[in-house]
């Protein structure tokens, strides 16, 4: 069910070597190229079934008359969605505090550190899916959210970082639900199916074709954003949302805004605004 | 057995026999994988940490992760932070203090890798960590600041050892975080004498297993010692020994000082222990000792002050006010007296009920800045004077995120009968700190909350839950005794007002047997007493209590007395006792509202209506629930007296909006109805006793 399998090899733009498809860069020559997530969702094949999940969410609209309503919610979308990153506060008061600390994945820095658990059971899932989707690369992968609110999800922390567009469109790609709905409902498929993710540029095309299912002619288009993600705070099985694939980490130089969830406690707010001032200073 | 840590998120992982066990420190919880790795971010700050069961894991981890945590709080706060976000860090680094014992000197020595730019004042920060009464962390500011010159020192001598290391066998900065983390960097630090200083370091030495790096780190090692005791190896260089004994001269007389602090701290402790045991002629001759010895330096008058107002705070903390006004008074004899001894003698005022006073030394500190405790100080003192409003007013313009400004708000809410308000708060003060209360801040926190809550169904005549809630913040040991005693008063009231004597006066007893000189709990005992039939010896309790010593004003002494005379028909003495001032002069606290009851209870009992109705008229508009209804009572003893039918309906008729609060008070309206009016001044009185105290 690998993202990258079945793709061909690419040549590299500097030495033509070949590079494999779960490099981001050539081994011969060390010229940088497209990250492997993206190369692989950004393929002709995955943007042309994109593509036409999108035209055929569009047709169902035309039917229903809600067209014009999918055209605001697609323009809302431009402007508003951004990739976020939900932590608990005191690990977002340790990365400001630190310009050089990079925000990275959990398997890069586990990595020979851990005997591997004596019961296969308790494997990390995170790292079995993971690996599952992304194959050797999946330590590179950092995980967020596509969210149109500057919000993320609770369940994995009260701080939500939203990331300058800058710093992650090269580098992200989305898939319609989180890894492990995929990976549970996909089990026996070799490869995750084409048009359920996205690189960059087709981003929206995925939040419609999810999204249009909530569009009411009735309801405003706030009211139908709000489901661009739905969570109720406690229990992860329940979060529904656009999963955020980064390839490599992040600094404190990448965050564009932050926002403290609701329920956080007082421990997590006075991290969060120690947090907050970092940034100002 | 191995497990991993991550200080900057808390994180720890560890390995069972049977599977992998992940835990998170920070909020002292069990989490799963998912959570665990999705937090487990930063590269290279994890540590591994060798235990041999899950238990001492925990602990081990714990530990580590707090020393580090404190730390970086405290760099935050010496970064410079605005005033409310200092608060707030402040707080928690004094609560991680004191919720894991003996880390102060590795929280320190985190603090020590390097020396602190000249730009930060952490005097500053020190005084404004005694204002908040945090001492713990006062105490580490002011070892930091005393250390700075001495680890500049050994800094620049580190900085200026080069050895050469041909086979790459140890990086110099893991040699010197060994040094800083795992030894007593402190007394490295401040070892006078050569030998000490040469043992110490060598110390150093077993941290290094690999026999090559430990002979490169003992290189490192005798150079310093060489830097620091030049003779240590014979110079040639006369002039560098002349700088080198210069500066050895600065660095001794900042070992004098840290000494002193040290040895200032032992005398503050023998003094308190005075003062608990009641040993004050000796406290009080230590107390002169010290002040004396302190005011003999240079800048001697800042330490008095300091050591004053600590002792005075914690003769408070042991309920002692008599001892706190003595530590107090003799501050306001030194030559200057800075802003935390007004705010700590406007608070002492306060909770002696002389609200006038604390208000002008309040606007005594002011004339020497703006800081938030004044205000939520000045909205206190409103509030113990019964203009809720006002101080309400002012909590509001406060706006801190601070439970404690939270606590006092609600319990505005609750007197002035706003329940559901007040009950929400108290309630988000619960769900947040319920079951991870450990620092002594949280603690009081928490239990005051708890007291909140009870109070709240206590006013709404739910007697059992009020009981409840007391009996929770009581399952908590307090640092604080004096939170203990309070709240073990008010427990005793709700006992006696749902007529549990026995248990009430037993808890009173043994509070009196641990703390002895806590006149307040002889108030309780006295009236419980009365209670139970035995005024003789009520009275005899309270003759007792010395009238020099108090520092209550001696209200509640003469007010209780007044009471138990009352009930042994002794009019004349109960005169003197109970009438003291005019309706009018009395304000419209709580306290002055009993004093207006016992008054009119008295001209009541004297058949002297009249007068008995003017001290009654103010009553009504009290918003304590006790008391109002109380009034009722009373004013309806007199119309019953009167045979003012309409007005006995009237009163019955207003009555029945009102919450009954005291069990017995209904007794009392029957022995009205049978014409037993003799019987009914006993009960009245009996229920001022269970007001009062």
């Amino acid at each position: 069910m690998n993202l990258n399998t079945k793709l061909e090899e690419r040549k590299c733009e500097n030495c033509e070597s070949l590079i494999h498809n779960y490099l981001s860069k050539c081994e011969a020559c060390n010229h940088a190229t497209s990250p492997p997530n993206v190369y692989a969702c950004s393929s002709e094949e995955n943007i042309k079934e994109l593509k036409e999940r999108f035209n055929s969410t569009m047709k169902e609209a035309y039917n229903d008359d809600k067209l014009e309503l999918v055209d605001l919610v697609d323009k809302e979308l431009k402007d508003k969605v951004a990739v976020v990153v939900s932590m608990p506060p005191i690990i977002l008061r340790n990365l400001v505090n630190n310009p050089s600390q990079i925000y990275s994945n959990y398997e890069k820095l586990v990595e020979g550190r851990l005997r591997t658990p004596a019961n296969p059971e308790d494997d990390s899932k995170r790292g079995e899916v993971g690996s599952i989707i992304f194959g050797s690369y999946a330590r590179e992968i950092t995980y967020g959210i596509l969210s149109h609110n500057e919000e993320g999800l609770p369940t994995y922390g009260h701080a939500f970082c939203k990331l300058k567009d800058i710093t992650v469109k090269h580098r992200t790609t989305f898939m319609e639900n989180n890894s492990y709905k995929v990976h549970n409902e996909q089990l026996l498929s070799k490869k995750i199916p084409l048009g359920l993710t996205s690189d960059w540029n087709h981003k929206e095309y995925l939040v419609l074709n999810k999204l249009y299912k909530y569009i009411k002619t009735n309801e405003s288009v706030d009211e139908i954003l709000v489901n661009t993600f739905q969570t109720d705070g406690l229990d992860r099985s329940n979060d529904n949302f656009i999963e955020a694939h980064i390839y490599g980490g992040f600094t404190k130089n990448s965050i564009n805004s932050m926002k403290l969830h609701h329920n956080a406690d007082r421990d997590d707010r006075r991290d969060f605004e120690l947090a907050q001032h970092s940034m100002q200073g | 057995m191995n497990a991993f840590l991550s200080n900057s998120t808390g994180i720890l992982i560890f390995q069972t026999k049977e599977k992998c066990e992940y835990f998170d420190v920070y909020k002292n919880s069990r989490i799963d994988s998912h959570v665990a790795e999705s937090r487990l971010v930063f590269s290279k700050e994890e540590i591994e940490l060798n235990y041999s069961n899950e238990e001492e894991i925990l602990s081990i981890a714990s530990r580590e992760f707090w020393i580090s945590e404190c730390a970086s709080l405290i760099q935050e706060v010496l970064g410079g932070l605005p005033p409310r976000l200092e608060k707030n860090t402040f707080l928690k680094i004094e609560s991680i203090l004191e919720s894991n014992s003996e880390i102060d000197d590795k929280v320190l020595n985190h603090l020590l890798i390097a020396p602190l730019s000249d730009e930060i004042n952490i005097s500053d920060k020190s005084h404004n960590a005694i204002i908040l009464n945090l001492f713990s962390t006062a105490s580490i500011l002011d070892k930091l600041r005393e250390l700075q010159p001495l680890l500049l020192r050994m800094v620049e001598n580190w900085l200026s050892i080069t050895i050469k290391d041909h086979y790459n066998l140890l990086d110099k900065s893991v040699v010197w975080k060994k040094l800083v983390f795992e030894m007593d960097f402190e007394k490295i630090l401040t070892a006078s004498s050569k030998v000490k200083y040469e043992r110490l370091l060598n110390s150093l030495l077993f941290e290094f297993p690999n026999a090559r790096q430990r002979i490169l780190v003992k290189k490192y090692l005798d150079r310093l010692i060489e830097l620091r005791f030049p003779d240590y190896k014979v110079q040639d260089l006369r002039v560098e020994d002349l700088v080198e004994s210069e500066k050895k001269s600065v660095e001794q007389d900042a070992v004098n000082v840290y000494e002193t602090i040290k040895s200032v701290e032992k005398q503050i402790n023998t003094i308190i222990s005075l003062v608990e045991q009641g040993k004050d002629d000796n406290a009080k001759k230590y107390l002169n000792e010290l002040v004396e010895m302190q005011t003999s330096y240079p800048d001697g008058i800042e330490y008095a002050l300091k050591s004053l107002c600590n002792i005075a705070k914690k003769s408070a903390d042991l309920m002692r006010e008599d001892f706190e006004a003595f530590a107090l008074r003799k501050a306001f004899e030194l030559p200057k007296v800075d802003q935390w001894t007004f705010i700590q003698y406007s608070d002492h005022l306060k909770r002696l009920g002389k609200y006038d006073e604390a208000l002008d030394y309040l606007e005594k500190a002011r004339e020497l800045g703006e800081v938030t405790i004044l205000e939520s100080l000045r909205a206190d003192i409103y509030a113990n004077l019964g203009e809720y409003e006002q101080a309400l007013e002012i909590y509001e313009e406060i706006n801190d995120d601070d439970f404690v400004i939270d606590n006092s708000k609600a319990d505005i809410y609750r007197k002035i009968n706003k329940f559901d308000e007040a009950e929400k708060i108290y309630q988000v003060i619960q769900n947040d700190l319920e079951g991870r209360a450990f620092s002594s801040n949280d603690i009081d926190t928490l239990t005051r909350a708890y007291v909140g809550l009870a109070e709240v169904k206590k006013l709404k005549g739910d007697l059992i839950r009020a009981k409840y809630y007391y009996e929770e913040a009581l399952k908590f040991e307090f640092k604080n005794p004096s939170s203990y005693i309070a709240y073990s008063f008010g427990y005793c009231q709700v006992l006696k007002l749902n007529e549990e004597f026995e248990e009430a006066y037993r808890i009173v007893d043994s509070i009196i047997q641990k703390y002895p000189f806590v006149e307040q709990a002889q108030y309780v005992r006295a009236s419980i007493l009365g209670l139970i039939r035995n005024e003789i010896e009520g009275l005899e309790n309270l003759s007792q209590l010395s009238s020099e010593k108090s520092t209550w004003d001696n209200w509640l002494k003469n007010y209780l007395s007044g009471v138990l005379l009352l009930k042994l028909d002794r009019f004349s003495e109960s005169k003197d006792k109970l009438i003291d001032i005019s309706p009018e002069d009395l304000n419209s606290s709580d306290k002055d509202n009993t004093l207006r009851l016992g008054a009119a209870l008295w001209y009541i009992a004297n058949d002297e209506f009249d007068e008995a109705s003017n001290y009654l008229q103010f009553v009504n508009t009290s918003k304590n629930r006790m008391i109002e209804y109380l009034g009722y009572v009373m004013q309806l003893h007199i119309a019953k007296k009167k045979n003012d039918t309409a007005l006995c309906n009237k009163i019955i008729w207003e009555m029945k909006e009102k919450v009954v609060i005291d069990k017995n008070i209904n007794r009392i309206i029957d022995l009205f109805n049978q014409n037993r009016f003799d019987e009914a001044i006993l009960e009245e009185a009996d229920a001022l006793l269970k007001l009062a105290a």
